[in-house]
């Protein structure tokens, strides 16, 4: 085989009972960084809480990338315990290579299927000698495939292992070399292709922590958690973090807990937040609700995986777009933002708590398990100056009204604490001064300045990604924007001319700005992962489509590949 | 009163009396100005009017009391003067909202009975001249106001067993 | 003895605000009511300063009559809304408050977890036995053979018991009173207020509409024979034998209240470094 340079090459690695595949994954990722390159891993593993089977699941290239390839180059199993768990999420071609260690046994046919070379390297025996681990000779051994450098990896080992003893450093660097010197073994010829020179600073970080990251930036200073797959890690990582910025978290002992004491904190005058995923933003709805009604802003990121019910809590779907938009009782208008990709938790995180702030109404913030759980290798995204908070009422009048129909609709609010500012915020229907009230005239006020305030007010640009020129459009939202856009560029290449429009804010819906950016779009393909296509019927439920629509739509667990949506995409573009 | 031994033994001087008349006159001042305002909420206009003329009228009482003087401070010290079985308590279970102006005066009657009583346990037994002397004043204002409220009752007799029938079930609200 | 104080800062009706209560007369919450404004008078605290924060039932209509900021939440979950406030403005005085209904039945995960937090609250319940503002059906109190049209001859079920829930799930401070005696009743809550930590007050505050039975409470209760403990173990015992109608303060803790410590330490630029590749 000739030797050839790649722009992206996509690795996995699968083991189980401790083998440790995660952390060698997270090395490989952070080696790659280092050495200058993008890329992301996801991860993939069986139920049990330790020694399950686990999937180590790479892509690193020379260009940021947000998505998965159409499919693996080299697949590195430690074992093939329980393998076949995974073998819809791996993808593999005939030019891909699968490196097992002979002491694993046969190869299960489901993985055999999928007609790949197969290679052997004695992981075990290779790390017995090491007094390592095999893991880590799998890591070296991947290395030495694609090309990254001994030097890196004894770096990102000794930062890893930093608190360890030196013996456990020793044997794993032992073991990293084994296996770079395993690698020719392979007969394996594509390496990366060397990276554009550094310029500026690269961020190694998952979705969840970005959103964190974005929350503090936003202005959030409390959070209420309870734990829920895919969204601890976000709750996780603010506990800390919060604290060193001079912020609070309190663990809720439910999800009603944590909404109603995110209602709380920010009614004091701090900007609260709480996070989850479908089954608790069920159980939130009610609050949600009273922090509309009462206009107290708080922001909900919901983390969106399997459903419905308890679903398949560690993967990714989009389906809980209805829940979000529609589930409250009442007209109830309210903030909807979704984050387009894992750099974009942060930025999408921020400016719903902005939002949120600004117009004193809470936002759900759509992410999911894919994006939030996916570490990804991209540049610092830069600073966006959001400007502007919730508007205090430092010295009310006599006569003050906390909800004083305003032009804007936004009512000045005092703070608990402030004299002559005393009002008692209500989940009840209220007149100006908060008073309850069943008086049609109040009721319509009420109604009236809650969806002007967030229907009049200018988004700015945020509100999608508008890329391309062309006739036609493909419309997505979240974590498929990604695949979507790779698609798009490959069919510009095939000669196909397509406009992406990744949604950013769902609600409020904006029929107007849609109408622009579909401006000489004949026709429309819509992207989502969703079985019941809850994308596609919301958009025609608020918006003008144009004439000729196709609708892309499958349910998790399988992510959509951009081969999925190029191929789906030349075919209908040429009917 | 439940228990003299402590009225006298807090109550020594002319200050801690008027500090506990003012007390006593201000809570009945407010607490049937309170029940006016319960009764014209629940549509009952005629009591309405009653307990705002006994509001007056212990307003009266307070003037009396303070004869000029600043208002005192109520210390906590005082409350038992004003607890359950205090002077001019209001036994509030025995109010309804559909109540006629008997069972009002009813109750009022027993509320300025109680602090007619103590006041005249001062008159006759507190050691300190000027706090009988008081005592005796307010004691005889209290028996003038119960002669009212009497002359009041004559014209009110007691009212039919089913003065409290109400067709309608009641209603709920959230 | 001298028994005149100087002249306070804020009488009782200071915090009264101008909404007239819709409670039926007679209803035991008019004096809890006054026995809030007469608390806050004795603490001598700003309205400003204190917020009253309820859930739903006839008890927490409170706040709105009340002059102080205050939440009307949802359906038992103010204790919740109240950490929340409490948590992220310490410096404020955080009142919860609502009915038997709110707190024990869908409130009573939250009421566990507060006692357990011991977050600086104090949390008066109005106790009278029924749900009040849906028309009169049992509560998590209400006696097994009550009579109702949700359940004819009664429940059944052994009545739920909130001083003794309180003090194993770690309340600090347990208190009853009853509302035929506002006064005393103030005095409890200022007691509550002023002991650290997490401070449960049942008032036995009588239904005049669903529960005319309850007449009988005036003679029923009685001051607590012993004086309050600060003895859990002993504490227990004295509340799994209690009768109901023992008023007072009848424990008294001493666990530190749960307060995280608001300091920033580090920028936002610090957190950022630790995502640099």
């Amino acid at each position: 085989m000739t030797a050839s340079s790649r722009t992206s090459i996509s690795v996995v690695l699968t083991g189980s009972g401790g083998a440790g595949v995660m952390t060698a994954g997270n090395m490989l990722l952070d080696a790659a960084a280092k050495a200058g390159y993008y890329g992301l891993m996801t991860r993939s593993s069986g139920p049990q809480i330790r020694g399950g089977e686990a999937a180590a699941l790479l892509r690193i290239a020379t260009q940021p990338v947000d998505s998965h390839d159409d499919r693996f180059d080299i697949m590195v199993a430690v074992d093939w315990e329980n393998v076949q768990r995974f073998a819809e999420e791996i993808p593999l071609g005939r030019d891909s290579v699968i490196v097992a260690d002979p002491a694993s046994g046969e190869m299960p046919q489901a993985i055999a299927a999928k007609g790949a070379r197969a290679a052997a390297v004695a992981l075990k025996d290779l790390a017995k000698k090491a007094a390592g681990r095999p893991n880590m000779v799998a890591l070296g051994l991947v290395a030495g495939l694609i090309g990254l450098s001994e030097a890196i990896l004894i770096e990102v080992i000794a930062k890893s292992l930093k608190k360890g003893d030196p013996k456990t450093l020793a044997a794993s660097e032992a073991a990293i070399r084994a296996g770079l010197a395993a690698a020719p073994s392979v007969g394996w010829t594509a390496t990366l292709a060397q990276p554009p020179a550094k310029s500026g600073t690269r961020w190694t970080v998952s979705g969840n922590h970005a959103a964190g990251l974005g929350a503090i930036k936003g202005g959030i200073r409390f959070v209420a958690a309870y734990p829920i797959t895919p969204a601890s890690e976000m709750l996780e990582w603010m506990a800390p973090a919060l604290r060193k910025v001079g912020g609070t978290l309190v663990q809720a002992e439910d999800e009603l807990a944590s909404i109603n004491m995110a209602i709380g904190g920010s009614y004091g005058g701090v900007p609260s937040l709480t996070a989850t995923s479908g089954p608790g933003l069920a159980l939130m709805s009610e609050a949600f609700g009273l922090a509309i009604a009462s206009e107290t802003p708080i922001v909900v990121v919901n983390v969106m995986r399997g459903g419905p019910s308890t679903g398949i809590p560690t993967k990714s779907e989009q389906t809980d777009l209805n829940m979000a938009v529609y589930g409250l009782h009442g007209d109830a208008p309210h903030l909807v933002v979704a984050p387009l990709s894992v750099a974009d938790c942060q930025f999408a995180t921020q400016w719903a708590v902005q939002l949120a702030e600004r117009t004193q109404t809470p936002a759900i913030v759509l992410s999911d398990q894919n994006l939030g759980q996916a570490r990804a290798i991209v540049d610092r995204p830069a600073d966006v100056a959001l400007a502007g908070g919730r508007l205090v009422e430092q010295a009310p009048e006599p006569g003050y009204a906390r909800y004083a129909v305003t032009p804007s609709g936004v009512s000045p609010m005092t703070l608990p604490g402030t004299r002559g500012g005393q009002y008692t915020a209500d989940g009840l229907e209220h007149n100006p001064r908060g008073t309850p009230s069943s008086q049609a005239k109040d009721h319509s006020a009420q109604l009236d300045k809650r969806a002007r305030k967030i229907e009049g007010f200018d988004y700015g640009e945020h509100w999608a990604q508008i890329e391309g020129e062309g006739d036609i459009a493909v419309i997505t939202w979240g974590s498929t924007t990604a695949p979507v856009r790779e698609a798009v560029a490959r069919a510009r290449a095939d000669g196909i001319k397509a406009r992406l429009v990744a949604l950013r804010l769902i609600a409020p819906v904006q029929p107007a700005r849609l109408a622009a950016a579909l401006e000489g779009i004949g026709r429309a393909l819509i992207v989502e992962q969703s079985h019941g296509a809850q994308f596609h019927k919301f958009l025609r439920a608020h918006y003008d489509l144009p004439g000729k629509i196709d609708v892309l739509a499958r349910p998790g667990p399988i992510l959509f590949k951009p081969d999925d949506i190029h191929r789906h995409l030349m075919t209908w573009s040429r009917a | 009163m439940s228990d003299n031994k402590k009225l006298l033994q807090t109550i020594r001087t002319a200050d801690d009396f008027r500090a506990c008349a003012y007390a006593l006159e201000s809570e009945a001042a407010e607490r049937y100005a309170e029940l006016a305002d319960q009764m014209e909420v629940h549509n009952n206009r005629e009591v309405a009017a009653l307990f705002r003329k006994m509001a007056e009228i212990e307003g009266k009482h307070i003037d009396l009391v303070l004869a000029g003087r600043p208002r005192p401070a109520i210390a906590s010290s005082m409350a038992f003067w004003l607890g359950r079985d205090g002077a001019e308590t209001i036994a509030t279970e025995d109010l309804h909202y559909l109540m006629t102006p008997h069972h009002a005066l009813t109750l009022a009657l027993k509320g300025e009975q109680n602090a007619a009583a103590m006041f005249e346990t001062l008159a006759a037994q507190a050691p300190d001249p000027t706090v009988r002397r008081l005592a005796a004043e307010m004691a005889a204002e209290e028996r003038e106001h119960i002669e009212l409220i009497k002359v009041w009752l004559a014209k009110f007799p007691e009212p039919d067993a089913d003065w409290h029938d109400d067709p309608d079930p009641p209603v709920f609200s959230e | 003895m001298n028994t005149v104080a100087p002249a306070a800062a804020y009488a009782a009706r200071d915090y009264k605000s101008d909404v007239k209560p819709v409670w039926c007369p007679g209803c035991g919450d008019y004096s809890v009511l006054s026995a809030f404004t007469k608390a806050f008078a004795d603490l001598g605290l700003a309205p400003e300063k204190i917020a009253v924060v309820s859930g739903i039932g006839c008890s927490s209509r409170i706040p709105a009559y009340t002059n102080t900021y205050g939440f009307h939440g949802v359906h038992g979950r103010a204790l919740a809304l109240a950490t929340g406030l409490k948590v992220a403005r310490p410096e404020l005085t955080v009142v919860v408050a609502g009915g038997d209904g709110d707190g024990f039945s869908i409130g009573g995960n939250h009421f566990l977890h507060a006692c357990r937090r011991n977050v600086d609250l104090t949390y008066v319940v109005m106790d009278n036995r029924v749900y009040g503002m849906t028309k009169g059906q049992p509560s998590p109190t209400t006696e097994p053979n009550w009579d109702s049209a949700l359940s004819p001859g009664g429940t059944g079920l052994r009545p739920f018991n909130p001083l003794v829930i309180a003090l194993a799930s770690g309340a600090n401070f347990v208190a009853r009173g009853f509302s035929g005696d506002p006064n005393g009743c103030a005095q409890l809550i200022v007691e509550a207020v002023r002991h650290p930590g997490f401070s449960f007050v049942e008032i036995m505050s009588p239904c005049v509409t669903f529960r005319p039975d309850q007449r009988g409470w005036k003679d029923a209760v009685h001051p607590a024979p012993v004086a309050a403990t600060g003895d859990a173990a002993k504490a227990a015992r004295r509340l799994m034998t209690d009768d109901g109608f023992n008023l007072g303060v009848l424990y008294k803790g001493d666990r530190a209240p749960y307060q995280p410590e608001i300091k920033a330490s580090a920028s936002i630029a610090d957190l950022e470094r630790a995502f640099v590749s």
